[in-house]
C-alpha cells in the first residue's frame, strides 16, 4: 500500500505537464550562470555561490511548499481526501510515503536547477567543482527538512501555502543575513552550514547580498548543519504523523 | 454492525447530530431526512471521518476512527461530486484498488469486475471529467464495492441518475443487501427510499426521530391530518359527495374551483376519491397534496 503511495505520488509529480515548468526553470539557471559573468564579475565560484543561494535554493524551497502542499491539503480543498481516508490504509503510511516523493521530487528538481547553473558558471560538466559536489548533499538535507516543515504546516493550516511561500521568500530571505541568533529559525542557514558557499567579494551589491543569506556571517560546522536539519526533518515528520492521525480531515465548508 | 450510542457531533456552535442511539443490522436501512438533518454527518461517523463530540460509534465492534481494519470491511459512496477529474474512471478505481492494498493484477480484476457491475465497464476509459452526473455516480458506487465490503455506505446515491440507472442502482441495492451486506443509504426523498426498503431512520435537525418499519412510520403520519387540494370545474358538487367520505377533517372552498381538505388516512382517501370519479364521473382536473413531502411528515413527527 504504502509502496504503491509512494511510487504513485513520484509518477504523479513527474508527469511531463507537472514538471516541465521545473525544467524551464532549471534552463533559466543556465542561462543565468552563463550571463552572471557579464553582470557582476568575481569568480566562477563565487558566481557560483552566490547564484546557487539566491536561487537554486529558493527554487528549492518553492518547489517543496508546492510539492508538500499537495500531499494532503491540496486533496482536502479539492474534496478528494475522503476517498485516501476511508481506505485501508494508514494514515501515517501515506503521509509518509507520499511525503517521501516530495522529497525525492524537490531534491531532482534543486539538483537539476544547481547542474543547469554550474554548466553554465563552468562552461562544463561540474563533476569535479567542490562547491558543485558540496551542494548535492545540502540540496538533499533542505529537500528533506523543507518537505517536512511544510507539509506539517500544511495540515495545521488552512491557507498553508500562503504561510509556506512567506517561509520561504521571508524568513529565509531576510534571517540568514540578521545578526544574532536568529538566523537560526531558517532552515537556509543550515543548508549554507552544509554547501559552504563563499561570500562574493566584489559584488558590491548589498541587496544580491541579502537575497542570497550572506549579508551576515554566520559560520557553522557542517556536522551541526546536518544534524539540525536531520532533527528539524524528523521532528517535523513525527508531528505531522501524530497531527494526521489525531485530527479530522473533512472537506472543510462541510464542516462549516 | 453498526452501532451508535448516544452519539453527537458539533460543529463548533453548529450541531451535526444530536444524541443518537440506534443499531443497524443486515439488509437494507434508508438514512432519510431533509437537507440539514444530519445525514451525512452520521455517514461521516460510521466510515471514521469523525469523531463523535460525545457518545460512541462501532463499527463491527470497532471504533471506526482512522482505522484501516474497519474500511477493510466497509465501502463508502459519498455524496461530493469529486473526483481527480484527469484520470480516466478507470484509472481512478484502479488507483483506489492499489492504495487499498490489492496488487496490480488483482486490482485490474476486481476494476474491470466493479465497473461490469455499475455498467460502466465500456465507457471508464475516457478522463472523468468529461462524465455526466450519473457516470460519475456509477464511478463512485464501483470505488465502493472494490474490497467487496461487508457494510456498504451510500449518501444520496441516486443523486443525479436517470430512470434507468435509478432502477439499476435500486435492483444492485437489493442484490447486495441479499447476500447478506449491511447496506446505508442516505436520501431526503420518501419515494425513493419507499423504493429502497421498508427499515427507516428519520432523522431531523440532528435528532432521531423515528426508526423501524416505514409501515409504522406512515401509521404515524397517518393519524395526523393530511391535506389535499383537488382542482375541479365543479367545486360545490365534489365538495358534497366528498364530505360523504369517512375522515374528512375539514374542507375549504378556495379560489378557482379549488377545494383544500384536511383527510386522516389518506389511503383511504383517495381510493374513496378514484371510486367517486369513476363512479358518478366527477369533473376533477387534478389534484395534489402539498402534505407528500418529507418536510410535512417531520413537521407531523415533531408535533407529535
Amino acid at each position: 500500500m504504502a509502496t504503491f503511495a509512494f511510487f504513485d505520488a513520484l509518477r504523479e509529480s513527474l508527469k511531463p505537464r507537472r514538471f516541465l515548468i521545473w525544467l524551464l526553470l532549471c534552463v533559466g539557471c543556465f542561462g543565468l550562470g552563463l550571463q552572471w559573468e557579464a553582470i557582476i564579475g568575481g569568480t566562477a565560484d563565487e558566481r557560483y555561490g552566490q547564484l546557487s543561494s539566491m536561487i537554486v535554493f529558493r527554487m528549492l524551497a518553492l518547489a517543496a511548499a508546492i510539492l508538500s502542499t499537495n500531499i494532503i491539503s491540496q486533496e482536502i480543498e479539492q474534496k478528494t481526501v475522503v476517498y485516501l481516508l476511508t481506505r485501508p490504509i494508514p494514515r501515517w503510511q501515506l503521509l509518509l510515503a507520499r511525503l517521501g516523493a516530495s522529497v525525492i521530487v524537490t531534491f531532482i528538481i534543486g539538483l537539476l536547477g544547481a547542474l543547469g547553473l554550474a554548466l553554465g558558471v563552468y562552461h562544463t560538466l561540474p563533476l569535479g567543482e567542490a562547491l558543485f559536489l558540496r551542494d548535492i548533499p545540502a540540496l538533499g538535507f533542505a529537500s528533506l527538512a523543507y518537505c517536512s516543515l511544510f507539509l506539517l504546516i500544511s495540515l495545521m493550516f488552512n491557507r498553508a501555502m500562503l504561510v509556506c511561500l512567506i517561509y520561504a521568500f521571508g524568513v529565509e530571505m531576510i534571517a540568514p543575513s540578521l545578526q544574532g541568533d536568529l538566523y537560526k529559525i531558517s532552515l537556509f542557514s543550515y543548508a549554507q552550514g552544509i554547501a559552504q558557499h563563499p561570500v562574493m567579494k566584489g559584488a558590491g551589491e548589498k541587496g544580491l547580498t541579502l537575497i542570497s543569506g550572506q549579508l551576515a556571517d554566520h559560520p557553522m560546522e557542517t556536522a551541526t548543519a546536518i544534524i539540525s536539519l536531520v532533527v528539524v526533518s524528523l521532528a517535523c515528520s513525527a508531528l505531522s504523523v501524530w497531527w494526521f492521525g489525531h485530527f479530522e480531515y473533512v472537506p472543510r465548508e462541510d464542516a462549516e | 454492525m453498526i452501532t451508535l450510542t448516544g452519539a453527537s457531533k458539533w460543529y463548533g456552535q453548529v450541531i451535526g447530530i444530536n444524541d443518537i442511539t440506534c443499531e443497524i443490522g443486515p439488509g437494507i436501512t434508508a438514512l432519510l431526512g431533509m437537507n440539514g438533518a444530519g445525514k451525512s454527518t452520521l455517514m461521516k461517523l460510521v466510515t471514521g471521518q469523525l469523531r463523535p463530540t460525545t457518545g460512541d460509534v462501532k463499527v463491527l465492534g470497532m471504533d471506526p476512527f482512522a482505522n484501516p481494519e474497519v474500511y477493510k470491511e466497509v465501502g463508502y459512496c459519498p455524496e461530493i461530486d469529486r473526483f481527480y477529474e484527469r484520470r480516466t474512471g478507470r484509472q481512478f478505481v484502479n488507483f483506489l484498488a492499489r492504495i487499498s492494498g490489492m496488487s496490480a493484477a488483482d486490482a485490474k480484476r476486481r476494476t474491470e469486475e466493479v465497473l461490469e457491475i455499475v455498467g460502466m465497464s465500456d465507457r471508464a476509459s475516457k478522463p472523468i471529467a468529461s462524465y455526466s452526473k450519473g457516470m460519475r455516480q456509477r464511478i463512485k458506487l464501483a470505488q465502493a464495492m472494490l474490497l467487496d465490503p461487508k457494510i456498504i455506505l451510500l449518501d444520496e446515491p441516486l443523486n443525479g441518475l436517470d430512470p434507468v440507472g435509478r432502477r439499476e442502482l435500486i435492483d444492485l441495492l437489493a442484490w447486495l443487501a441479499g447476500q447478506g451486506r449491511t447496506v446505508l443509504v442516505s436520501s431526503h426523498i420518501l419515494y425513493e427510499v419507499e423504493q429502497m426498503t421498508r427499515s427507516l431512520l428519520l432523522l431531523h435537525r440532528g435528532r432521531l426521530l423515528a426508526t423501524g418499519d416505514l409501515k409504522v412510520i406512515r401509521s404515524l403520519i397517518d393519524k395526523y391530518p393530511h391535506k389535499v387540494r383537488i382542482e375541479t370545474d365543479d367545486a360545490k358538487r365534489l365538495a358534497g359527495i366528498i364530505t360523504e367520505f369517512p375522515n374528512i377533517v375539514s374542507l375549504r372552498f378556495g379560489i378557482d374551483g379549488v377545494l383544500d381538505l384536511e383527510v386522516r388516512e389518506p389511503d383511504i382517501f383517495y381510493r374513496n376519491l378514484n371510486k367517486a370519479i369513476l363512479d358518478k364521473n366527477l369533473p376533477v382536473n387534478g389534484f395534489q397534496s402539498p402534505d407528500n413531502n418529507l418536510e410535512a411528515v417531520f413537521s407531523y413527527l415533531v408535533e407529535r
